[in-house]
């Protein structure tokens, strides 16, 4: 258990460094995600995983996400994990906005991205680049690390 | 005793005190009248019977292996409450049941407990037996009408159902209860008496 341990906590502590580099550096763009955003591992035999991240919008009009694609998997899907009393209920989601100068939160429990059909097994520390396509046109690439849980504290994308 | 909980409890609040002096009067795990024996499939092709665990403590949840977002959440706090818990994590027995029978067999829970590193066995039976164990328990399951890639999606309760030694349903835990509390509940059920 302990040696199980041990390189998650080293990656963990690592993690703000390793992970969710998108291809347009949060600072420049209108439309980024900031870093701490990341795929969960889950086992070799799994066919679907999920992934999260924060999207941050600095310009002045709504961004909606309406969908997502990786190299990684069949399928990318937007979904809402919701809680009705008891019940927690998957929902999918056509679109998911993103408001202008704030954000949108894609967290377990929550509005997530869902990774259908794994064409291989995730490697843990590896990295999935995803595509996100915004009704706008606008396309954003990102790569999020696989890690087992959400890093500690997900740093913030700051101005330059 | 006073005073080594006095000491213990350092300037907490006086309830806490009272729980951590005396075990098994805290109201918060009393016993529950939902839940009971069940008899299910476990991975290496034998039944479990929950009575005759009578060592350790059992947390037990509905899940499936295709659920992408609150399962393996549940079971990396699974996996967070063992470590919380030490030397002692060896007195208690996760128990994973299916609420995807169709899809997932006990050896693919099994895979799932191992890789998130959680002592704990993968439980199958069939969809009659599984809505019976479920609605005595207070758990629900249902296939989503969803269309997705995935094939379906399966809504269910993410409830941790912490059950003492004797079987008995002590506590139902809410998928925002956080893992620190969880193992203080285990670890005072592993302190009252066995019979």
């Amino acid at each position: 258990m302990l040696l199980r341990s041990l390189p998650q906590t080293a990656l963990l502590l690592l993690a703000p460094a390793l992970v969710a580099v998108p291809s347009r550096l949060c600072g420049e763009s209108t439309l980024g995600i900031r870093t701490g955003g990341w795929v969960r591992a889950v086992p070799a035999s799994a066919e679907v995983t999920a992934a999260y991240l924060v999207l941050e919008n600095r310009g002045t009009a709504i961004e909606t996400l309406v969908g997502a694609a990786s190299p990684a998997c069949q399928e990318v899907e937007l979904h809402e994990t919701v809680q009705e009393g008891a019940k927690m209920r998957m929902v999918r989601v056509e679109r998911m906005e993103v408001p202008a100068g704030g954000t949108l939160e894609l967290r377990p429990g929550g509005a997530h991205l869902m990774l259908i059909g794994l064409r291989a097994p995730l490697e843990e520390g590896s990295k999935v680049p995803i595509t996100l396509r915004f009704a706008s046109g606008t396309v954003l690439e990102v790569e999020l690390s696989v890690l087992r849980a959400a890093p500690a504290s997900p740093a913030h994308c700051h101005d330059p | 005793m006073r005073t080594t909980c006095a000491a213990r409890a350092g300037g907490v609040a006086i309830s806490l005190l009272l729980w951590s002096c005396a075990p098994g009067t805290d109201p918060e795990l009393e016993v529950l009248t939902l839940g009971g024996d069940f008899e299910l499939a476990s991975a290496d092709g034998s039944r479990f019977r929950l009575s005759d665990r009578s060592q350790e403590v059992k947390l037990l949840y509905f899940g499936y292996t295709h659920c992408p977002d609150a399962c393996p959440a549940a079971l990396g706090k699974i996996q967070e409450v063992e470590r919380l818990l030490g030397a002692k994590r060896e007195a208690l027995l996760t128990l994973l049941v299916t609420v995807d029978p169709a899809r997932d067999s006990s050896e693919r829970l099994r895979e799932w407990l191992d890789f998130f590193g959680v002592r704990g066995l993968g439980l199958w039976g069939s969809e009659q037996e599984l809505r019976e164990l479920a609605s005595r328990y207070g758990a629900f399951f249902e296939r989503s009408p969803q269309e997705t890639a995935a094939g379906y999606l399966v809504d269910h309760t993410t409830y941790l159902f912490l059950i003492d030694r004797q079987g008995r349903l002590r506590k139902v835990i809410g998928s925002e209860v956080e893992p620190v509390r969880i193992a203080k509940w285990i670890k005072q059920l592993l302190r009252e008496p066995n019979p």
